[in-house]
């Protein structure tokens, strides 16, 4: 089973040296910063983006300390570092556990597919016992809206038969307790879910593991109905698809004026914003839009040199490489490198889905 | 001449589902009716809502309610919504400029608007409602304009002006802790010839029990020799977030078949949705909370309230208890003392007042958005009003901290108030209710633990939650039944 503790643990190894701790907050998150986008692409901690949007930083401090306490992690001056006590632990995991998640994937849908489940779930539910009173368990406007529109669509009862049908055939794919674990948090009539908490306390596990060991589910559930759509005609109704990228607005601008013709200094004009501001825009963009060319910004050959640099410092911290770049180039274009240095990295070596600084 | 409504028996069981009145509530709706402003006082937990919500279906025109809390709004809409009722909505500060577009563009297609008081203060609000019918308008907790009450709250002061500038549509003013100097201050301040419609207070079906102890160790033991006995629907309130969850925590272990969770507001609101609705359906015995929880709730037979510790007035723990036993059978109220509980809510009562030097920095404007809510609003509405008057700086500050003072005066008389009720030595449930009524009417069960009432010897077996079913297949096919 999916654990908060091992995942963040495992998150950390990744960020050690080259991040201070909070930005596995971020990630786990889903902060949409140009920051967070380029860093999950970089050390390759897609599957956790945005897996606990609502995680409070006070619920996360106190893993954090307890992973000092434990000696796990020790604070350094910029940034903090695995203890060989915690390199140790980190070898221990399960890594291919986390193929479960994939928040990356998934982080535009899987909320409020979940949420139009539950609500679809409650309402026909209720409705088969003849109920039309109740109190729905989703707030969502959109999802109410989503729901309603469904129920539309056809009989009650065979929309009922469908949930049903396709809902156990998801189940079977999942092991006797992580189906029990998702199913006790439905409510229906005359019976209302469990909220995270409960069912914490019911599988003796921490909150926080219920939340990423639903999220996985949800996320293996949604998978299933991409990989055979044919098979699940009302789930994957669900599924609402909102018809922009994951780039913050502002970027999205940006980028728009980008696809028009104009250059830097033209847009920063325009948009009456400042050079960096811009620059920020720009390395967003190329972290998050896959045909996004950066060579009008850096030539083929300072990519080269950058590349190999990053290769053999075995970094990504920004003033480590600086330093041995001997600033001979800005840090905008490293910083557009760094974000485009696994499609380099793989245009030279075979592509590795899942590399570790080696210790020796 | 008034009108006769002999329809309305029949509309309430149209729209709400109930075959009859409770007492007060058709005397209350046939003035609003009849068009009469109105004052009327119904206990806790006796239907209040009603007493506008049916009304709003049988007048032409709209029907606003201003309440204090954005959370029981939001309640109140949700739960009529499930009960059918389409043309409703809620103005507050939750709704985005698109949203707010939305309703005000609309206006006239609702039937009953839920209204905070700050939005009555947006000239855009008011110019949109004088252009509408507004034939009913009701002010719910409307001891909040009193000064001299607890709950004061400057936002109210300002509903007479705009009751003026809609065009004086009937007006309810709708309280549960409104004593004889409140009512009459309401019908002052709103300036309007109101029919008065006063019920008691009293709950007599509520037993009012105080068990004080030396240390938290005995407090404690108390606690837990109470839900022993006790295995029926149970409140437990505290003032902390971080106690209500330790204690839940150790009730759990202490009783391992009872179903026992809890509710505070620095929950997810999807838990916080869940948690209520569960205790709703009977899915919880014991719900451990803070005072966030318990708005608006409708269950019916809660057997057993408990303050774990002190609320943070009288009117509050009157409020508190009443949610108690609204099926008219017998329950019980325990307030657990231990000497220097009373640090709490006179803590509280500091935390929400500004001291001298946040005055002053704020009529400076050099402080603003850093001090609390609740401080903010006092400091905002009072300065305001140093403005209209055109004081000095000083005059503003030496007017302000008068004002603070005699806040502070009213929020500690009412814990005093609070103390001298807990060591009384005469009936309990005269005390608690002689400053709202001349006469407290007899007990219908058990009176108090002066009066006649043993708590040790009272036990009670009332439906116990059944726990879950284990397998996931079978609460499938509990969920979604299929032939």
């Amino acid at each position: 089973m999916i654990e908060f503790k091992t995942t963040l643990l495992f998150m950390l190894s990744r960020l050690s040296e080259q991040r201070t701790t909070s930005a596995a907050y971020h990630i786990l998150r889903g902060k949409k910063s140009s920051q967070t986008i380029q860093d999950i692409h970089l050390f390759q901690l897609k599957f956790g983006f945005s897996t606990y949007p609502k995680l409070k930083k006070e619920t996360y401090d106190i893993w954090i300390n307890f992973f000092v306490d434990q000696g796990i992690i020790e604070k350094t001056n910029e940034s903090f570092r695995l203890t060989t006590k915690g390199l140790n632990v980190v070898e221990q995991i399960e890594i291919n556990i986390f193929s479960k998640l994939n928040g990356f994937k998934f982080h535009r849908i899987d909320e409020k597919w979940l949420a139009s489940l539950q609500l679809l779930t409650q309402t026909l539910s209720n409705l088969s016992y003849s109920n039309n009173r109740f109190i729905p368990v989703q707030d969502d406007p959109v999802v109410q809206y989503q729901v309603k529109k469904l129920l539309k669509m056809q009989s009650k009862e065979k929309l009922t038969i469908q949930l049903k049908q396709e809902l156990t055939q998801l189940l079977l794919k999942l092991n006797e307790a992580d189906a029990r674990l998702f199913v006790v948090q439905l409510t229906g009539h005359n019976r209302v879910g469990l909220s995270k908490r409960q069912v914490a306390e019911m599988f003796h596990l921490h909150e926080e593991d219920v939340q990423l060991i639903t999220m996985s589910i949800v996320h293996q559930f949604l998978n299933d109905i991409q990989n055979n759509p044919q098979q699940y005609q009302l789930l994957k109704q669900l599924i609402l698809e909102e018809n922009h990228t994951s780039l913050t607005s502002t970027a999205k601008k940006t980028y728009e004026l980008l696809e028009k013709g104009f250059d830097l200094d033209k847009i920063e004009r325009i948009r009456h914003l400042k050079t960096s501001t811009i620059q920020d825009h720009v390395v967003e963009i190329a972290t998050q839009i896959e045909k996004f060319d950066i060579t009008a910004f850096v030539d083929e050959s300072t990519i080269k040199q950058v590349v190999q640099v990053i290769d053999q410092t075995q970094t990504r911290r920004l003033k480590t490489l600086m330093q041995h770049l001997n600033h001979s180039i800005s840090y905008f274009q490293l910083r557009l490198v760094l974000a485009k240095y696994q499609d380099y990295k793989a245009s030279d070596y075979s592509y590795e889905p899942i590399t570790r600084p080696s210790r020796s | 001449m008034n009108q006769l409504h002999d329809h309305l028996e029949a509309d309430l069981q149209k729209f709400f589902g109930f075959s009859s009145f409770r007492e007060g509530q058709r005397e209350i709706i046939e003035s609003v009716l009849n068009q009469s402003h109105t004052l009327a006082t119904l206990p806790t937990g006796s239907g209040k809502s009603i007493c506008y919500q049916l009304p709003s279906k049988l007048m032409d025109g709209i029907t606003i309610v201003v309440s204090p809390l954005i959370s029981l709004m939001i309640d109140q809409v949700k739960l009529l919504k499930s009960q059918g009722f389409k043309r409703i909505t809620a103005l507050n500060s939750l709704l985005n400029y698109q949203q707010k577009s939305q309703i005000l563009n609309h206006l006239s297609e609702y039937q009953l608007i839920y209204c905070s008081p700050e939005m009555l203060q947006q000239p855009r609000v008011i110019e949109r409602l004088k252009q509408v019918n507004v034939s009913l308008f009701v002010i719910d907790e409307a001891h909040c304009i009193s000064q001299w009450g607890y709950e004061f709250r400057p936002d109210y002061l300002r509903l007479k002006d705009v009751i003026q500038l809609i065009g004086e549509p009937t007006v309810l003013a709708l309280s549960a802790t409104a004593t004889p100097q409140i009512q009459d201050d309401i019908i002052e301040f709103l300036d309007l010839d109101m029919n008065k419609i006063i019920y008691p207070m009293d709950r007599v079906n509520i037993t009012y029990n105080v068990i004080k102890s030396d240390n938290v160790v005995e407090k404690h033991e108390h606690l837990l020799s109470v839900i022993e006995r006790v295995k029926a629907p149970t409140m437990i309130y505290f003032s902390s977030r971080q106690v209500t969850e330790q204690i839940c925590a150790q009730l759990q272990r202490e009783f391992p078949d009872r179903s026992i969770a809890y509710y505070h507001g620095g929950m997810e609101q999807q838990d916080r949705l869940l948690i209520q609705q569960q205790f709703m359906l009977g899915q919880l015995d014991i719900i451990c909370c803070t005072s966030a929880f318990g708005m608006g709730i409708n269950k019916s037979d809660i057997r057993l309230i408990i303050h774990y510790h002190l609320p943070n007035n009288i009117e509050s723990f009157i409020q508190e208890t009443g949610r108690a036993g609204r099926d008219g059978e017998h329950s019980v109220s325990v307030l657990l003392y231990n000497k220097g509980d009373e640090a709490i809510p006179f803590h509280m009562i500091e935390s929400e007042l500004p001291d001298d030097k946040e005055i002053k920095r704020y009529i400076n404007n050099e402080i603003d958005d850093e001090l609390p809510e609740i401080k903010q609003r006092f400091l905002k509405f009072q300065k305001d009003l140093a403005e209209k008057e055109s004081f000095t700086f000083h005059q503003s500050v030496e007017k302000i901290i008068k004002v603070r003072d005699q806040r502070r005066m009213v929020k500690s008389n009412s814990v005093f108030e609070l103390l001298k009720w807990i060591h009384t030595e005469q009936c309990k449930r005269q005390a608690l209710f002689e400053s709202y009524q001349s006469n407290t009417r007899p007990a219908k069960f058990a009176c108090c633990d002066v009066c006649d009432f043993k708590l040790k010897e009272w036990a009670i077996k009332q439906d116990i939650t059944e726990k879950h079913s284990v397998n996931w297949k079978t609460i499938l096919d509990e969920l979604l039944p299929t032939k």
